[in-house]
């Protein structure tokens, strides 16, 4: 008998591409992966600078002195500003993260099911139900963008 | 075949995002009240030489979650995008090692600062 060959059908994209839910969800891998690669580079570096094990002044001031660049403004470094961006976007991944864990893995703020009567269609997902989790997660970023703001820039 | 199922694997995901949340907090919040002081080389090192159990144990904590977590991440995110035939084994070969040689890295140098500073 000859072997069955499968054909992998390549997901339609456009069909991720509408709503805020769907953009919510590819922001979260997005950032997810700009955060995997920083987290990377960030542990590479400070062991560097900690001379893997051995730490001295002079390596760490050296190496940190490296990767945190020139002066912008008072004693507001080019590494400073992306930290700053660097943990707003690890706040806004852990706000969004935890709302899609609420959603998806307990299935809170998701509507209770109805009963399907005929003639009637499947009556669609409320959105309105759910947007009070988004509410939460933007007051959240918030607070952590001022205070994140102050220890960066102000303090 | 697989060593752990995708929905363990998804537990996995979503109970080490919820460590995170807390374990990221609390480092970051060591950067209070200023970034810039924060990361000079007394200021990085007072904790450890103090003997702060919460700063080692949260770096130590953040070190394996975070990687876990990022790692677990990136592969589901590669394998919705790579659909050729040996794509999971070569991406779970390649993240592995990474984690893995990242892992050690990162256990070499905090472990032996813990040793160098408190002696």
């Amino acid at each position: 008998m000859a072997k069955q060959e499968v054909k992998r059908v390549p997901p339609k994209w456009s069909l991720w591409f509408k709503g805020l839910d769907e953009w919510l969800l590819i922001f979260q891998k997005v950032s997810g992966a700009i955060l995997v690669l920083y987290l990377i580079g960030h542990t590479l570096v400070i062991s560097a600078a900690l001379n893997l094990g051995h730490p001295t002044p002079l390596t760490w001031n050296t190496i940190i002195g490296m990767v945190e660049g020139p002066v912008v403004y008072g004693h507001v470094h080019v590494g400073t500003i992306i930290e700053y961006l660097i943990a707003l976007l690890a706040a806004v991944h852990g706000a969004n993260g935890i709302r899609l864990i609420l959603t998806q893995y307990f299935g809170i703020a998701l509507p209770r099911p109805e009963r399907h009567t005929f003639p009637r269609a499947v009556p669609s997902v409320k959105k309105a139900g759910q947007s009070w989790l988004k509410y939460i997660a933007v007051i959240v970023v918030l607070i952590f963008l001022i205070l994140a703001t102050l220890v960066a820039f102000v303090w | 075949m697989g060593m752990v199922s995708a929905s363990t694997l998804r537990k996995i995901q979503y109970l080490l995002g919820i460590v995170l949340v807390v374990v990221l907090g609390i480092h970051l919040a060591f950067r209070w009240p200023s970034y810039e002081e924060s990361i000079t080389y007394t200021a990085a090192i007072s904790h450890i030489q103090a003997w702060d159990f919460l700063y080692a144990a949260v770096l130590y904590i953040l070190l394996y979650a975070a990687l876990t977590h990022g790692l677990i991440g990136f592969r589901t995110l590669l394998l919705e995008l790579w659909h050729w035939r040996y794509a999971r084994v070569t991406v779970d070969v390649v993240l592995i090692i990474i984690g893995v040689a990242v892992a050690i890295v990162g256990t070499i140098a905090l472990t032996g600062t813990i040793l160098a500073l408190i002696h």
